[in-house]
């Protein structure tokens, strides 16, 4: 596998990352229904999302403009074993922040005792924990990157 | 390959926005309720002490108090207080809401003073119940007040009063209660919303000035402030229910909360008693 191959598959696979985890949020409230989640609290978190990934897709997208990069890329073989760790990594990462996400979206269940909900158990403060949580394991997909994104000069 | 990727993400993006899109029309509940009855001074001064069993009141709502209006009143229709009330909607709304609280209203046709001949208008007349006057004919107010608590205790009220709100002013008669919040998420029974509510209900007794204004004065103005606040189960923000922007009549009635209708009734019935 050349490296321009590497790069593009992780690429897309950061971009249906975005894409999937933008989709878990906007899709809460039609499941879960408004009374319990609004759009305008997807809306809120939405930014803290796509933050996670703009790096990354920001990165490799980079690497598709300058002509002589992408040649050299394609030139370059990349070994098998460091292909398939590069992707595992970074799908393994993709998968931990879907369902991280997933969960504040379709399962936590929102009703309390009291009338008043604190902070910490809302919505937006548990993605924000989830998003956090994330980020703890976010070296384990920068590894791939930092490997990839070096120039083949 | 990356083609058919892209362009299955940039397909998945726009159908998120569409579903977006959509979804956002959030339901309106259209549910506000503010309750004022009131008897204007000025009249109450000049009746004689029978006259004085016979008070106009005049409910007041957040929707319609634009629209009602004091023209300081001109009685000369058995000595009765008048309140004009304008619009058919507004009329058609005070009588829904205060009919329960006070004897039939009447209509009665009042003259005002200053104007042509013509410038009659109609309105309601209620009776305050006699048991709240004392002998002399002035209000009881010791008994109002204690008539608006009772009603405020009773099972289909069932206000849990905050002591710490308690307003009193016993030389110039200001009185103030107010209840816990509380949910009604169950039992207000809003078609469509399965959203948190939390009411509050303000009980208040005050006297009326000679000129109107708030202060010592031979009548009292009763209210009962109701507030109601929703939130969705995820989002901690609570948000007032929208309600000047909800049509008067007849739809008022049907979408006010039972508690507030409870407390109402309650009040009617320990006014009557």
């Amino acid at each position: 596998m050349t490296q321009a191959i590497l790069r593009e598959r992780i690429f897309f696979a950061w971009l249906g990352g975005l894409a999937g985890s933008l989709f878990c949020i906007v899709l809460g409230p039609v499941v879960r229904g408004q009374d319990v989640l609004g759009f305008e609290q997807v809306y809120a978190v939405a930014p803290l999302v796509a933050g996670m990934f703009m790096p990354a897709l920001s990165a490799y997208a980079a690497f598709w403009f300058p002509a002589d990069e992408r040649r050299r890329a394609r030139e370059r073989r990349i070994e098998p074993e460091r292909a398939r760790a590069a992707l595992a990594l970074t799908g393994f990462y993709l998968g931990i922040v879907v369902i991280f996400l997933a969960i504040p979206v379709f399962f936590v269940d929102y009703s309390t005792a009291s009338l008043d909900l604190s902070e910490e158990q809302s919505f937006v403060g548990r993605v924000r924990s989830a998003v956090g949580i994330v980020l703890i394991f976010s070296p384990l997909a920068v590894a791939p990157a930092t490997y990839l994104t070096r120039t083949t000069a | 390959m990356a083609r058919r990727a892209l362009l299955a993400s940039l397909l998945c993006v726009a159908a998120c926005g569409g579903v977006t899109y959509a979804q956002d029309a959030a339901p309106v509940v259209d549910v506000a309720s503010r309750y004022a009855v009131s008897a204007p001074v000025a009249d109450v001064r000049q009746l004689s002490p029978e006259d004085r069993e016979i008070i106009l009141v005049v409910i007041r709502t957040t929707l319609t108090e634009q629209r009602v209006r004091f023209r300081g009143a001109h009685f000369d229709d058995g000595g009765a207080h008048v309140v004009v009330l304008a619009g058919d909607d507004v009329r058609s709304l005070v009588h829904e809401l205060i009919s329960p609280l006070f004897a039939t209203p009447q209509v009665v046709h009042v003259e005002h003073p200053g104007r042509s001949p013509a410038a009659v208008d109609e309105v309601l007349a209620y009776q305050l119940q006699p048991h709240l006057l004392q002998p002399g004919g002035s209000i009881d107010h010791e008994r109002v007040w204690a008539a608006m608590i009772a009603a405020a205790r009773t099972p289909e009220c069932a206000l849990d009063l905050d002591v710490e709100s308690q307003r009193l002013e016993l030389g110039g008669l200001r009185r103030e209660i107010r209840s816990h919040d509380r949910s009604g998420s169950s039992a207000l029974g809003i078609s469509g919303t399965r959203r948190v509510y939390k009411s509050n209900v303000r009980l208040a007794l005050v006297d009326v000035g000679a000129d109107g204004s708030r202060g010592v004065g031979d009548a009292i103005q009763v209210s009962v402030d109701h507030n109601l606040w929703w939130r969705r189960e995820s989002d901690p923000t609570w948000n007032a229910v929208p309600g000047s922007e909800t049509p008067i009549g007849p739809r008022f009635e049907r979408s006010a909360p039972p508690t507030v209708r409870g407390c109402i009734g309650a009040l009617s019935r320990s006014i009557r008693r």
